[in-house]
């Protein structure tokens, strides 16, 4: 090719747009962060052999976000084998930087990394590397605060909530610090409880005020401009941080108290520092409406002038607690229980009062004579002739699923009354069986309305049900963030969305799937758990479209959603996708590797059954077979129905999958007596259920032929 | 130093090392094409800019640079991931009409030093997705308009009406934006300078 050709002519093409007088391209001015993406793309593309960047010891992985006073990344630390997060802060306020705001630091630093306490993310280590200051710290996995408050709460949710957070502010005021940018983008939501993070460091300009509020005032509107590199959080800060005067632990308390009456009342108190109560008088952003306690106490903390608020964040803790308390007391007294109202549709009236067997035998409005009815008629009106056998069933499956979540209703709801469970355990495993009959329902709701394409999946689709191993596993309930909790309309809704959608692909309709998650996804903030899951179907519709781009961009969205706001089994779901979409790829053996560790660990923390274990063996064997590895195939197999046969699950349905890869491996390598038995394995456990005539079944009985020949 | 095609035709042959020099010598043009797009994630988009150059490298042509190539394809890895970010309607979007701004309103995270630059960046993120593209690789990257015409798929004459409509409204936003009439007249001055160097490359 001629050298002289257009790519040569266009080898240095940008450099008008850096002359002088020209507004700047938009070059990533952090070399830290351009090496680190750099590594990162050619890490993706060319393999392990690329050295990662390090800061210090740590590796650093993806970049969590940016703001404060830098950029915080997830990265590995090799020494000890963990996740950790690193926050390295921007050159440009390390430059202004004097020695003696250096001894301060450190100062400052190693009080962080004393200060040990429930409510606050635990500081690592602060170092110094290329003359960086970075923080290392515990790896925050629950999402924030602000994410959290999303959700419509109740007012005594948000006040527990803040009462934690408060209570680690509290904690490091007695070792000295002051946090001086606390809002709740800083506060970090783990399981159901509020940890501060973000400590002390935040000022690193070399004085003692924390920022500069001038750009604000000039030109453009506070609303557009990053509240991140070089501005501080002006919408939180106390008066005493804009007249730059000497700030302590009261302006936590301030910002504390705006952020606490953002949450109840939906408005910010504050108009440029300027306390200003009267904004919002009366509106609330919390049902019910919270008291007037509350409102008093913070507006103690709101003072303008430090000495007139509560003297310590101690003291504000104390009497929010106290307040909890009183109404807690007078609830009982009212009510009985209605501080779980969060529990989906279900009202509760108290525990002894409550009717178990009523609650389970909810699931009889989605399955009951007239519908199994309804569905082989359905069914037959399709005019497949395997209608009868495949109608016989699923309605034996749908029997079985029915029972066993009556039975884990009733068995929920009776512990609880007993008062052997704790609200909140059993709070989220009501909405995990909630869940699971949502999809219940969808899938019925679907089958009764069937057509030729919905009969031919029939059968596979209520086999592929979700089972409840989750709902009954205390410790993956407890762990799991929001994932499982309902609390308002418009997320019912999405998950309504997002059942039928699931229920779609199972069935084999992926177009309808896909209109399915994204009409959900339209309907889901993006911080929300359902939303990680609608990318993630989506994602699960792309690939069974063969849309492999979309489908691996949805599915990591989905994996980085679920695992930012702590959903597991989303992240099962979406790892275990994953496998299929990229595992094909030549060369994608490192990448298999990693993402069936992904799913496994998540499928497990998830606390989900057999069945998704052995969903990950599939998949790895699929895509090793497709990649035309054999023996990675054929190890991934075995560990499939090994893990299988463990769970009980021989004789299940679900099975005839892997046994028919299994077949197709064993063709491939030249071995037709194995392959023919795997085929008849699979055939043995298809054909009594789908009937003779169904094509997965001819498909087979085709195969098994073809060996013959 | 070996050309561009060059470079790409060994990495499709399976030379690693020419696909690395490949990457570093483009790298910093796709970074800053997904700059004022996405928040984070950033580096999935580049990579799979770069891996969808070996996925679609049937339809690179000698005749045009090996530029334009990537930043065709990097412009339909953006809009495969806008299309499931979106969240407003069940619709189909419609990159003529929807902005960054309108599918993912959560702010990018660049921040310029100076506030005409950043107003500028808000206001191109505010158009409808391909006359943000346009503008940004007419101005940043110089594009010629013929290939402009191809990242952007369409006939070259529609280019120059795109970029007509492209700057009107960036100015209609520039003055909904701005908060004073100083920064709005030193903003638009800047655009003017733009507008000037292309002329003079002969654009």
């Amino acid at each position: 090719m001629d050298p002289a050709g257009p790519d040569a002519e266009r080898e240095q093409p940008g450099d008008l747009a850096s002359s002088p007088g020209l507004p700047q391209r938009p070059e990533e001015d952090d070399a830290l962060e351009a090496r680190r993406m750099l590594a990162a793309v050619r890490r993706g593309l060319f393999g392990k052999s690329v050295p990662e960047v390090h800061v210090g010891r740590f590796a650093l992985r993806r970049q969590l976000g940016c703001g404060g006073m830098g950029v915080v990344y997830e990265a590995w630390d090799p020494e000890l084998g963990r996740a950790v997060a690193v926050k390295v802060l921007r050159p440009r306020s390390d430059a202004a930087r004097s020695p003696e705001h250096r001894a301060r630091l450190e100062l400052e630093a190693r009080a962080m990394a004393r200060l040990q306490h429930p409510n606050v993310l635990t500081v690592y280590e602060v170092g110094e590397a290329d003359g960086r200051t970075f923080v290392a710290m515990e790896l925050a996995t629950g999402g924030t605060l602000r994410a959290w408050l999303a959700t419509p709460r109740s007012w005594r949710a948000v006040v527990e909530r803040f009462v934690e957070a408060g209570r680690g502010l509290a904690a490091a005021h007695t070792a000295g610090l002051v946090h001086r940018d606390f809002k709740p983008e800083n506060v970090f939501m783990h399981g159901h409880t509020a940890r501060v993070g973000d400590f002390g460091l935040a000022r690193q300009d070399g004085s003692d005020e924390p920022t500069d509020p001038e750009p604000l005032q000039a030109g453009v509107d506070p609303r557009w401009t990053r509240t991140g590199t070089t501005l501080g959080t002006p919408a939180y800060m106390a008066p005493e941080q804009w007249e730059r005067a000497t700030v302590d632990a009261r302006a936590d308390q301030f910002s504390f108290c705006v952020a606490l009456y953002e949450a109840l009342y939906g408005a910010r108190p504050v108009v440029a520092g300027v306390p200003d109560l009267g904004v919002v008088a009366g509106a609330t952003a919390v049902v019910p409406a919270p008291p007037r306690w509350l409102r008093a106490a913070l507006e103690r903390g709101l003072q303008r002038r430090p000495e007139q608020r509560w003297p310590t964040m101690h003291a504000l803790v104390a009497e929010l607690e106290r307040g909890l308390q009183r109404g807690r007391r007078r609830a009982w007294l009212a009510a009985g229980l209605t501080s779980l109202a969060l529990a989906v549709g279900v009202v509760l009236t108290g525990r002894g009062r409550i009717d178990c067997a009523g609650e389970g035998a909810r699931v009889e409005a989605h399955w009951n004579a007239a519908r199994a009815a309804a569905l082989q008629a359905g069914l037959a009106a399709t005019g497949v002739p395997y209608a009868e056998a495949s109608g016989r069933a699923v309605a034996a499956i749908l029997d079985a699923r029915a029972g066993a979540w009556r039975a884990a209703r009733v068995e929920a709801c009776q512990a609880w009354a007993d008062g052997a469970r704790s609200d909140s355990l059993y709070a989220r495993q009501v909405a995990c069986l909630e869940r699971r009959l949502g999809e219940f329902g969808a899938t019925i709701e679907l089958l009764v309305d069937a057509d030729e394409q919905v009969a031919a999946g029939a059968v596979e689709a209520a086999a592929g049900l979700r089972g409840l191993e989750r709902c009954q596993d205390a410790e993956a309930l407890l762990a799991g963030d929001a994932t499982v909790t309902i609390d308002s309309l418009a997320d019912v809704q999405a998950l309504a969305g997002l059942d039928r959608a699931r229920a779609w692909l199972r069935l084999g309709v992926p177009a309808r799937a896909r209109a399915g998650a994204l009409a959900a996804l339209s309907r889901t903030p993006a911080r929300m758990p359902a939303s990680a899951e609608a990318h993630t179907l989506v994602g699960r519709a792309a690939a069974d479209l063969g849309e492999l781009a979309e489908a691996e961009l949805a599915l990591a969205e989905g994996f980085r959603r679920a695992y930012a706001t702590g959903a597991d089994e989303v992240a099962a779901e979406a790892a275990t996708a994953m496998l299929g979409v990229v595992g094909g790829r030549p060369g994608a053996d490192a990448l298999v590797l990693r993402w069936a560790r992904h799913a496994r660990v998540a499928v497990r923390r998830a606390g989900l059954g057999a069945a998704e274990e052995v969903a990950v063996d599939d998949a790895t064997a699929k895509a090793s077979l497709s990649r035309g590895d054999l023996d990675a195939a054929e190890a991934a197999l075995r560990a499939g129905l090994g893990r299988a046969s463990a769970g009980g699950l021989a004789d299940d349905l679900r099975l005839a999958p892997l046994h028919a890869l299994s077949g197709e491996l064993h063709r491939r390598a030249g071995r037709s007596s194995q392959a023919r038995a795997a085929w008849q394995r699979a055939l043995d456990l298809l054909a009594p259920q789908l009937g003779e005539t169904h094509p997965r079944v001819l498909a087979l009985r085709e195969r098994i032929a073809s060996l013959a020949r | 130093m070996a050309t561009d095609s060059e470079l790409f035709a060994a990495w499709q042959a399976g030379d690693a090392e020419a696909g690395d020099e490949l990457v570093g010598r483009h790298f910093a043009a796709v970074a800053r094409f997904f700059r004022n797009k996405v928040a984070t994630g950033g580096e999935d988009l580049i990579q799979h800019t770069f891996l969808g150059c070996l996925e679609a490298r049937a339809r690179f042509r000698q005749e045009s640079s090996f530029r334009t190539f990537l930043f065709s394809i990097a412009r339909n890895v953006l809009l495969a991931h806008l299309r499931t970010l979106r969240r407003a309607h069940d619709r189909q979007v419609d990159f003529g009409v929807s902005s960054l701004f309108d599918l993912d309103p959560s702010p990018s995270q660049i921040v310029a030093r100076e506030q005409e630059q950043q107003l500028l960046l808000d206001a191109l993120r505010r158009l409808p997705v391909d006359l943000q593209l346009a503008l940004e690789l007419f101005y940043w990257e110089g594009l010629p308009l013929a290939e402009l015409a191809q990242v952007l798929e369409v006939p070259p004459g529609t280019v120059k009406s795109r970029l007509f409509r492209a700057r009107q409204q960036l100015k209609e936003q520039l003055e909904q934006l701005a908060r004073t009439p100083a920064l709005l007249r030193d903003t638009l001055e800047r655009i003017d300078a733009l507008d000037r160097a292309a002329a003079e490359r002969g654009a």
